[in-house]
């Protein structure tokens, strides 16, 4: 026996592939587009969760930036009324604050404080 | 890569609906599949219809299939399958009765040794179409398909010893038949 694997092939009738093609397509077409449709359920939930990933990130990192610069304004809010109840205490005592404070710190008693006070005053 | 894995990928790709892939395959093995039904159902124009059939169940079931014997053995025993049920629905199909088995157990053989004692494939093809399409069918399971007995058994709904038995008459008849010739 020279093949046994291949000893009742047998040529089949002319056309017969075309035939068998033909018959089948509309079968093989519905399976194509159902494989698309496939793909499309696969890849639209990975889509959406992706959009909807760095939406967050994005919204998130908006918050803090915004959140920041709120700190930022804040800060100087505080440095501006700082700056403005300096500059009222000065008018009021008609002496420059942050001169008196300077001087106070070189002080060492407080019999000192009140002798450099008297002559501040007398000077004035 | 063997011949295998190339029917395996090439069926992979009709799951997917490949024409390509289908008229590959379909070119590959149509002159097994059209002899195969033609063995057994002894009618041109029959087995042109039933390998027709057969090819449209393939694509059909492409993506079922499971890779536990070779794509070529599963494409077979899908027009085999195609082959018994249109004979079952012309009722020229009779079920083996199991009954006998045992007075022929010691003179039972395998399928090796059926196939190892027909060396002119040529007459012996000419003489099995003279067999029972019953026997026709079980000598096309050892010989076209290779299947162990266990295996024609199991898909015939028979017992081993029974299936041993047919192959053992098969085996008389046609080495009575080619001393005659």
């Amino acid at each position: 026996m020279k093949d046994d694997k291949d000893w009742f092939s047998e040529d089949a009738p002319k056309g017969f592939a075309d035939r068998v093609l033909a018959k089948a397509e509309p079968m093989l077409k519905e399976k194509r587009s159902l494989n698309q449709r496939r793909w499309i359920l696969f890849l639209l939930p990975s889509l959406a969760m992706s959009a909807a990933a760095f939406f967050w990130l994005r919204l998130r990192s908006d918050n803090q930036g915004a959140a920041f610069a709120k700190i930022d304004m804040d800060s100087l809010e505080m440095g501006q009324m700082l700056v403005e109840s300096d500059e009222l205490t000065a008018e009021g005592n008609g002496t420059d604050q942050f001169e008196l404070l300077a001087d106070l710190d070189v002080l060492e008693d407080f019999d000192e404080v009140e002798e450099f006070a008297k002559s501040e005053s007398q000077e004035s | 890569m063997t011949d295998n894995d190339i029917d395996q990928k090439l069926l992979a790709d009709i799951a997917k609906g490949s024409s390509k892939s289908f008229r590959v395959l379909l070119e590959k093995y149509q002159n097994q599949v059209f002899g195969y039904c033609r063995k057994i159902l002894e009618d041109k124009a029959m087995a042109e219809d039933i390998a027709q059939d057969t090819w449209i169940k393939i694509a059909e079931q492409a993506e079922n299939y499971q890779p536990v014997g070779s794509v070529r053995s599963w494409i077979l025993r899908i027009a085999r399958n195609k082959c018994v049920d249109h004979l079952r629905s012309q009722k020229r199909w009779t079920e083996l009765d199991d009954s006998e088995t045992n007075q022929l157990k010691d003179e039972a053989l395998n399928a090796d040794e059926l196939i190892q004692n027909f060396e002119e494939v040529s007459l012996l093809k000419q003489k099995i179409s003279e067999l029972p399409v019953e026997q026709r069918t079980i000598l096309m399971m050892a010989m076209g398909e290779n299947l162990e007995l266990s295996e024609i058994a199991q898909q015939l709904g028979m017992s081993v010893s029974n299936v041993k038995v047919t192959l053992f008459r098969i085996r008389k008849s046609l080495r009575e038949k080619l001393e005659g010739a």
